[in-house]
């Protein structure tokens, strides 16, 4: 009830605030017209009674101000008359303005920026019905357990069969497949799929149907879904589609439906679409391919069910399953995550990182505007003592300042939401390949919440200082001071403080953008020991019936090593079947031959098969014994060449040279020729693995890399490499040809991407940084004009002025460094994840970013030292 | 006028209001006329500071204002009690009593 009449009288105050003050004006007016009755009635003379009157009851002003604080809606009241205020002064003060609301916009818009980005990465459900239910899961690695990899079907058909809590869980994998139509062959890019995927992600056909559990058996794979991008492209949105055959990589299939806009692949790595949905290729049944863990799996938890639940229930399939097919399952573990946290979970700590650097130049922003107001405070001193000799209470200048700061940031908001509507665009053309759901990043409803929200947050935190300096104002002292009334110097106290904050928020970022910087630089300076000048890599692969065996393998792969080898401006060609940023990790356990059967495990090797020139087309010095020979074939004895390491392993001061290597999954050994030098994985901070060459000739796959080393600028070769293998044969696929150096440069895209972001925002702190040292060692000056004017009058050498008033800002400048290092080393830990090739408390970053503030704390001062030191003593003392 | 009497006992205000109309509908002068013909003069209200209470009484919901005429025909606001007030009135009045009597018995010890 008492909040019902509560409200309506607000309400009422709000709505109609003329009425009440109508009414409070006429009912104080009759009061005091009945008292000079009463006192007439009495004999008081009249005007006397009127004066009486009057006196008995007080200033009415002062009633009516008691009166609208007591109806609550006072601030509501008073609000407008303080914006109305606020916005008068904002035009008398239009480079104030200016200055304010840019620097906050700016300092408001990259945040809003930034979160629209993490807004749609991370915190928007995934497109999917029902996104919470969805789950990845993942086996994992024997002797790494946080190590995730994909999971095997079969494994994931007993998962799906015997546990509770999972409605279904699907299976898929991307794979190649090349379109072959009248106009030629294409490259499609297709994803294979079980039944159960579209239902757990409840994908719809647009037109036909999509895969049943029908289409899965044996004899019934042959049939297709197509994407709607896809088909749109393709076939011009031709529904009659339907029904047709498309021949796919050499086989027939039938297609039987489209799925509908927007239905995409879950993005458990990386954005990535599919062109055309397959069956599984493979019997998920099948026990034969327990062991083969080459599948995403997602399944979809029932509505009652919970991931903790189906975590450890699954676990306990997992040991029945352990027990059952030992072989395939012995030391492989679990791992269950949203898929939500699976998708995001590779970008998360970069986009903090970013939310995080930004949020700092927020901060250093309000101290700059905290120092604006303030300088504008001791400006307007007078006016905030009148007003308090008038009877403006405490709370109303601090609504005051409140309602002006809250103005400021809103227009500051204003300006940052327009910031953030070009930025965001901006930061998305940038940002590297690889990030999920970059598609789905937008301004949206969220991002103008938080950026209503930053206002509110920055109003009070820029709010703080200049209240605490206006409560200490006493009406007399200010309005007794003159302009040259005794004052302490700005620097100290709040001003000092703010200084102190922003240099040391400004230190922490610079040192998090010097770490990157100095991260990049490591990677760009990566030595892989080989030549990567005039280096193209291009994938081959020869998928058709005609190269079944190995001699029209290893033909095929002679005649193309000439074919290339006769393009103008080719040195060499080589073949391998992967490399430093190109190819795959295929490793063994090896042993010693002597050693194995013994039970011992061995070490773990990466394995390549190569061409004879390979380590010569790559300059890898050949450092023992011989490289391989084209005498290295089929019937020869089988041979291998290893790195450094590999031999310092296995046979630690000892001649490795015709020493036996055991291999475990190849189940054979073979001799040790050569030794060869190592060459770094492309990360500064990881050692060299061990690694063993051997000839492709005994070890054929219809798949390899060549490599191929030009004499000429490697540009023009590379536009004729495709059509020269192509001549050869038109069915072979033949992937990108890449620049050597272009492959390292996509590796440093994303290191490059941080390190510019995180430079961009610590260069506006400095840049603040600088202006607030600026701001406030010029009014620490102003208001000693008239001291300074005394000593130069006295005497005092003009340069000594100039180091003071330079030494005062370096000093107040230094403690903020002091504190900024300590702020750094504390949020070391969060930036550790992103370095390579230095350490989070590398002191060549943290003392040159310490020397640059406080050059900048010099420059800054240094202006206006001089006009200190140029100050006219008469004038100064005539003022 | 003497010293003593001036000062109103802090917090006393809202109640000897609601007391005063808990006899009759007044407006704001009456209110204060009437508080000082009761208590013999005793008791001075504040005049100005009599509005900002009526205020907060009203929007309490212990009171309700409306405009009517003055016995001379003079249009003037108007306090009357609602059945909240009346209850408020009730526990303010055995609030003091206590206070009172307390407050009797301290100084009365000798």
């Amino acid at each position: 009830m008492r909040f019902f009449s509560r409200l309506f009288f607000r309400l009422r105050a709000v709505l109609f605030p003329s009425r009440l003050e109508e009414a409070m004006k006429e009912e104080m007016a009759f009061h005091m017209e009945m008292e000079a009755k009463k006192l007439m009635d009495s004999g008081v003379p009249p005007d006397e009674a009127v004066r009486k009157a009057r006196r008995d009851f007080g200033e009415p002003e002062y009633h009516k101000e008691k009166a609208r604080e007591s109806w609550g809606v006072g601030t509501v009241q008073n609000f407008r008359i303080d914006a109305r205020h606020t916005f008068r002064t904002l035009r008398r003060n239009p480079t104030f303005a200016f200055v304010a609301i840019l620097t906050l916009g700016l300092g408001i818009g990259a945040n809003s920026a930034i979160f629209s980005v993490v807004n749609g990465i991370l915190f928007r459900d995934l497109p999917f019905n029902a996104p919470d239910q969805l789950v990845s899961i993942c086996e994992t690695f024997p002797d790494d357990p946080g190590r995730c990899v994909t999971a095997s079907p079969p494994n994931v058909a007993d998962w799906a069969e015997r546990s509770g809590s999972f409605q279904d869980i699907g299976v898929f994998r991307w794979w190649g497949h090349i379109l072959e139509t009248s106009d030629g062959a294409q490259d499609l890019s297709s994803l294979l799929a079980n039944p159960e995927l579209f239902r757990v992600m409840g994908y719809q056909p647009a037109v036909g149907r999509v895969f049943r559990d029908e289409d899965q058996l044996e004899g019934n794979r042959y049939r297709a879904v197509l994407d709607y991008d896809f088909w749109e492209a393709q076939f011009g949105s031709d529904p009659t589609i339907v029904g047709t055959t498309l021949t796919l990589s050499g086989e027939t299939f039938e297609v039987i439906g489209v799925l509908r806009e927007g239905h995409k692949p879950p993005q458990t790595a990386g954005e990535r679409g599919a062109d055309i949905w397959l069956p599984l290729h493979i019997d998920p049944r099948d026990n034969e391919y327990r062991d083969w863990r080459g599948f995403y799996a997602i399944g979809r938890l029932n509505p009652d069910a919970s991931l903790e639940v189906a975590r450890q229930e699954l676990n306990v399939i997992r040991q029945g399953l352990l027990q059952e097919y030992p072989e395939a399952n012995q030391g492989w573990g679990l791992q269950l995550t949203t898929l939500h946290d699976r998708v995001v979970g590779p970008v998360k700590n970069t986009l903090f990182l970013f939310l995080g650097a930004v949020g700092l130049v927020l901060l250093i922003t309000c101290a700059n505007i905290a120092n604006l107001i303030l300088a504008r405070l001791s400006s307007r001193e007078s006016e905030m003592g009148i007003r308090t000799a008038l009877g403006a209470g405490t709370g109303r200048l601090t609504g005051q300042l409140l309602t002006e700061g809250l103005i400021l940031a809103l227009l500051g908001a204003g300006v940052g939401l327009a910031v953030a509507w070009v930025a965001t665009p901006v930061f998305l053309s940038l940002a590297p390949a690889g990030i999920p759901r970059l598609s789905e990043v937008a301004v949206d409803g969220r991002v103008l919440v938080f950026t209503l929200g930053l206002a509110v947050l920055a109003t009070v935190l820029f709010g703080i200082a200049p209240l605490a300096r206006a409560s200490r104002i006493r009406p007399m002292d200010a309005l007794r001071k003159t302009r040259h009334g005794k004052r302490k110097g700005p620097v100290g106290g709040i001003n000092g403080a703010l200084v102190v904050s922003e240099v040391a928020l400004a230190l922490a970022l610079l040192v998090g953008a010097g770490l990157l910087t100095r991260s990049f630089a490591s990677f760009y300076r990566w030595d892989p020991g080989i030549d990567r000048d005039h280096l193209l890599v291009v994938s081959v692969y020869a998928a058709t019936s005609s190269y079944q065996s190995t001699d029209a393998i290893m033909n095929l792969y002679r005649t193309l090593d000439l074919e290339l080898l006769a393009l103008p401006g080719v040195r060499s060609v080589a073949r391998t079947s992967a490399g430093p940023l190109f190819g795959g990790f295929e490793s063994d356990q090896v042993l010693r031959a002597e050693e194995a059967g013994q039970g011992g495990t061995g070490q773990q090797a990466r394995w390549f098969d190569v061409s004879p020139s390979f380590f010569e087309t790559l300059s890898i010095p050949v450092l023992r014994g011989r490289g391989l020979t084209t005498a290295d074939n089929p019937d020869a004895p089988m041979v291998m060449v290893v790195n450094e390491t590999f031999a310092n392993r296995l046979w630690p001061g000892e001649d490795p040279l015709g020493q036996e290597v055991w291999m475990e999954l190849h189940d054979g050994s073979r001799q040790v020729v050569g030794v060869v030098a190592d060459v770094p994985p492309f990360n500064p901070d990881a050692a060299t693995g061990a690694e063993m060459y051997w000839p492709q000739a005994q070890y054929t796959r219809p798949f390899s890399y060549f490599v191929i080393r030009t004499e000429t600028d490697p540009a023009a070769v590379q536009l004729q490499v495709t059509d020269r293998i192509h001549s050869v044969d038109p069915d072979i696929q033949v992937g990108t040809v890449n620049d050597y150096d272009a492959l390292i440069g996509s590796r440093l895209v994303q290191p490059r991407f941080n390190m510019l972001l995180i430079a961009i925002f610590s260069g506006v702190a400095l840049v603040l940084a600088g202006i607030g040292i600026y701001g406030v060692v010029s009014r620490s000056v102003a208001s000693r004009t008239r001291e300074i004017g005394i000593r130069v009058a006295l005497g005092a050498k003009r340069s000594r002025v100039v180091r003071e008033v330079v030494g005062q800002s370096v000093g107040i400048v230094g403690i903020g460094v002091a504190l900024g290092i300590g702020l750094a080393l504390a949020l070391s830990r969060f930036i550790r994840g992103f370095l390579t090739g230095v350490v989070a408390t590398d002191p060549l970053t943290y003392s040159s970013v310490a020397l640059t503030l406080l050059a900048v704390a010099v420059m800054a001062s240094l202006v206006p030292a001089l006009t200190a030191s140029r100050v006219d003593p008469m004038e100064s003392l005539r003022e | 006028m003497g010293k003593q009497q001036s000062d109103m006992i802090r917090g006393t205000l809202d109640m000897l209001v609601l007391k005063v109309l808990s006899m009759d509908p007044m407006h704001g002068w009456g209110i204060c006329e009437r508080i000082k013909l009761i208590s013999d003069d005793e008791l001075q209200v504040n005049q100005g500071s009599l509005y900002p209470a009526l205020h907060k009484l009203t929007q309490e919901g212990w009171i309700r204002s409306y405009w009517g005429l003055t016995e001379n025909n003079r249009k003037a606001r108007f306090y009357r009690l609602t059945r909240a007030g009346q209850k408020q009135l009730a526990v303010e009045a055995a609030h003091w009593s206590r206070l009172a009597s307390a407050v009797t018995r301290v100084m009365a010890t000798s």
